[in-house]
């Protein structure tokens, strides 16, 4: 038994003994040449171009909302204004002080 | 021109018949290689393209104080160990959610007839090994390499690369050991 065991490591160990080589396959080279020779086109992924479109949309939505909040506050500003314009005595405009 | 240092030269240069000179001078042995590491005929193939494409790539940064052969070799194992970890990460992602399938026996394309039953243990176990022992038994013993070059492919002095093989085959053995009752439960 123990000797059976040895002789079949052994014989698992010494099992590349007259090995030949291994040929690829004749398509290999043609992807060989394809890959290397072929001109480069740079192709952005589409993962990119997802990330790409979220981050102008992010950015569109932040100047919406910079925008919105500009115009009410500046129609604030020119509503106080308004008031307190309405609160001023009206002008004397005719001048004629000594009738 | 079949010197494979003039070949990089001129593959440096972007000589194309040059290129197709040395594919036809290492293309087997890179293969080889990578099959030994891979166990998958496709796999091997992949990484072929890539050492190929790499070598066109960088021919102008060959150093000639190294043998071009150590250098496609260590471009080879650099290749093989890459697309093994890459593998690793993409099993450990994929056996997180689904049931784990256990990868068929390997018999390589050029092992003798009389010696396949053995060759498939030997292969399983072999993939099991530590990278810089995985690498040291395959490049001594399947490709048959002197020490010498497989100490300068793994940057490595001859003395390491004998310990490396010394440990590997110990574990080799241990590794045949466990599984020798499961090939009598076989069959």
């Amino acid at each position: 038994m123990k000797e059976a065991k040895k002789a079949w490591i052994d014989a698992a160990l010494n099992s590349t003994q007259g090995m030949q080589r291994a040929k690829p396959s004749d398509e290999l080279w043609l992807k060989i040449q394809a890959r290397t020779f072929s001109a480069k086109v740079k192709m952005i992924p589409v993962s990119q171009l997802r990330f790409i479109a979220a981050a102008a949309a992010i950015l569109l939505v932040l100047n919406v909302i910079t925008l919105g909040t500009y115009i009410q506050r500046e129609n604030a500003v020119w509503g106080e204004l308004l008031e307190e314009t309405e609160e001023i005595p009206v002008l004397i405009s005719d001048y004629k002080l000594y009738e | 021109m079949s010197d494979p240092t003039q070949l990089i030269r001129a593959i440096a240069d972007g000589d194309r018949n040059a290129f197709q000179e040395l594919y036809t001078l290492f293309s087997e042995k890179v293969y080889n290689t990578a099959l030994s590491y891979t166990q998958n005929e496709q796999d091997a193939e992949e990484v072929a393209q890539d050492v190929f494409t790499s070598i066109f790539k960088n021919a102008k940064h060959f150093k000639e104080n190294a043998t071009v052969s150590t250098w496609v070799y260590r471009i080879t194992v650099n290749t093989s160990l890459n697309l093994l970890k890459k593998r690793k990460r993409r099993f450990a992602f994929i056996s997180f959610g689904d049931s784990v399938k256990e990868k068929p026996d390997f018999v390589h394309p050029g092992i003798l007839m009389e010696h396949q039953e053995s060759a498939k243990a030997l292969f399983k176990v072999i993939d099991g090994l530590a990278l810089q022992q995985k690498t040291a038994f395959i490049l001594s013993f399947i490709e048959d390499l002197p020490r010498q070059e497989v100490a300068d492919i793994m940057g490595l002095s001859l003395k390491a690369v004998e310990s490396l093989l010394q440990r590997s085959k110990r574990n080799l053995r241990e590794k045949l050991e466990k599984l020798y009752p499961d090939r009598r439960k076989k069959k």
